[in-house]
């Protein structure tokens, strides 16, 4: 408790602290990809320690501060991981007969939708993360939940207003599978270029496994 | 001190929890809502709040070393600066309402405005409206041991209340220092590139 800390460390540590700063704010504009989040991340983890080690004296402190200090982040991280495990695994459910279910079908309408490209011209110029988001999460080659894309492209070659008008209204065709949710929320631009992509994809020979 | 600061860690922790999620779930909103932000007014809050915990820093060193009056001089400059603090983030506010992006209150959006936007913002007032009001508090506390230390109540042997306000203080500080890279900082490389 009484241990004095000489001025210097405390410039220092400001010093330090303003300098991660400075470059928390300098990565957040580099492209890291996935990186970005951990890398800001750690940065406030290392300035939130220097804090706690030199400004709340926890260096100098007793092994029950310390030790109550440890705890806070195991706590927190029962907090995180718990919670976590629990919502981002909800996606997940697998039906008796090893389908993905419909289920998951209304989480994609809500909340996926919103994060769609917009229907611009130029989103729709090149619909294939939307195609990725919506039809391709079942409609690929070597699907087994769905018709493959080379069925789709067996029986709608040149129909592309058919396969607007079944995403629109679906109906349940085959015994094996799980029926599909309409789409007709995704607008007509959406679904013309949906189905352009998917007739063009599909004509192409399937990628080499 | 300390047990009350762990569950005052956990009491973010359980809105952080939140954010997290919803960050995972809605990325494009999060990314819309950061870039609304203004990075300059927040990076300027965080020097400010990290400055004060320099002098509150100091003002403890006071304390321990017996200089009553420096003591008083430190506690008030941090005081100044938590005020500072709390006139950006009014300024901040202002901004938003001007906006119409306080939910609940005054929420309007914009056509192409993603609707979880007002998820975000909820969020972001929960955050550092919380935290604002843990500045407010805070600014009593030190009012408080600055008078206390003007009336020479501590001693090197006896400073026990200077330090424990410190260590709010610092705490209140951290909360800000996750809060600037999760509420202003969120995918700005990805805004840049469109």
């Amino acid at each position: 408790m009484s241990h004095i800390s000489p001025k210097s460390t405390y410039y220092a540590i400001f010093g330090a602290l303003m300098a991660l700063t400075a470059l928390t704010v300098y990565v957040a504009y580099l492209h890291l990809g996935w990186l970005n989040f951990p890398v800001a991340i750690t940065i406030a983890l290392t300035k939130a320690s220097l804090v706690v080690l030199f400004f709340m004296h926890v260096k100098y402190s007793s092994k029950l501060t310390k030790l109550l200090v440890a705890s806070t982040f195991f706590f927190l991280a029962s907090l995180f991981g718990l919670t976590m495990t629990d919502y981002l695994s909800r996606g997940w459910h697998t039906s008796p007969r090893g389908t993905t279910t419909a289920g998951m079908m209304p989480k994609l309408s809500a909340a996926a939708l919103a994060e769609l490209p917009a229907a611009t011209e130029q989103a729709l110029a090149n619909p294939q993360p939307l195609f990725e988001a919506t039809c391709g999460s079942c409609h690929s080659f070597t699907t087994k939940t769905a018709p493959t894309l080379a069925e789709i492209h067996d029986l709608y070659a040149n129909d592309q207003a058919k396969v607007v008008e079944w995403a629109k209204a679906p109906m349940k065709k085959r015994e094996k599978f799980e029926p599909m949710p309409s789409f007709a929320h995704l607008g007509e631009a959406r679904l013309q270029a949906l189905a352009r992509y998917m007739l063009q994809r599909a004509a192409e020979p399937p990628p080499a496994q | 001190m300390w047990i009350f600061i762990i569950q005052e860690v956990m009491f973010f922790g359980g809105l952080l929890a939140a954010y997290m999620l919803y960050r995972i779930w809605y990325p494009g909103a999060w990314s819309e809502g950061s870039a609304e932000l203004d990075i300059y007014l927040g990076g300027f809050n965080t020097a400010v709040l990290i400055g004060s915990s320099l002098t509150m820093a100091m003002a403890v060193r006071s304390a321990q070393t017996g200089k009553q009056k420096a003591t008083v001089n430190w506690l008030i400059i941090t005081m100044l600066l938590g005020l500072t603090f709390l006139v950006v983030k009014a300024i901040e506010y202002e901004h938003k309402w001007e906006l119409r992006h306080v939910p609940g209150l005054n929420f309007h959006l914009e056509p192409g405005q993603s609707p979880q936007l007002a998820i975000f913002l909820s969020l972001y007032f929960a955050l550092t409206g919380l935290h604002a009001l843990h500045m407010v508090i805070g600014f009593g506390i030190l009012a408080v041991i600055a008078w206390m230390a003007w009336r020479k109540r501590f001693t090197p042997e006896w400073y026990t209340p200077v330090e424990m306000a410190g260590l709010y203080w610092h705490f209140v500080d951290i909360v800000w220092i996750f809060l600037f890279p999760l509420l202003y900082l969120v995918d700005r490389a990805q805004q840049v590139a469109h």
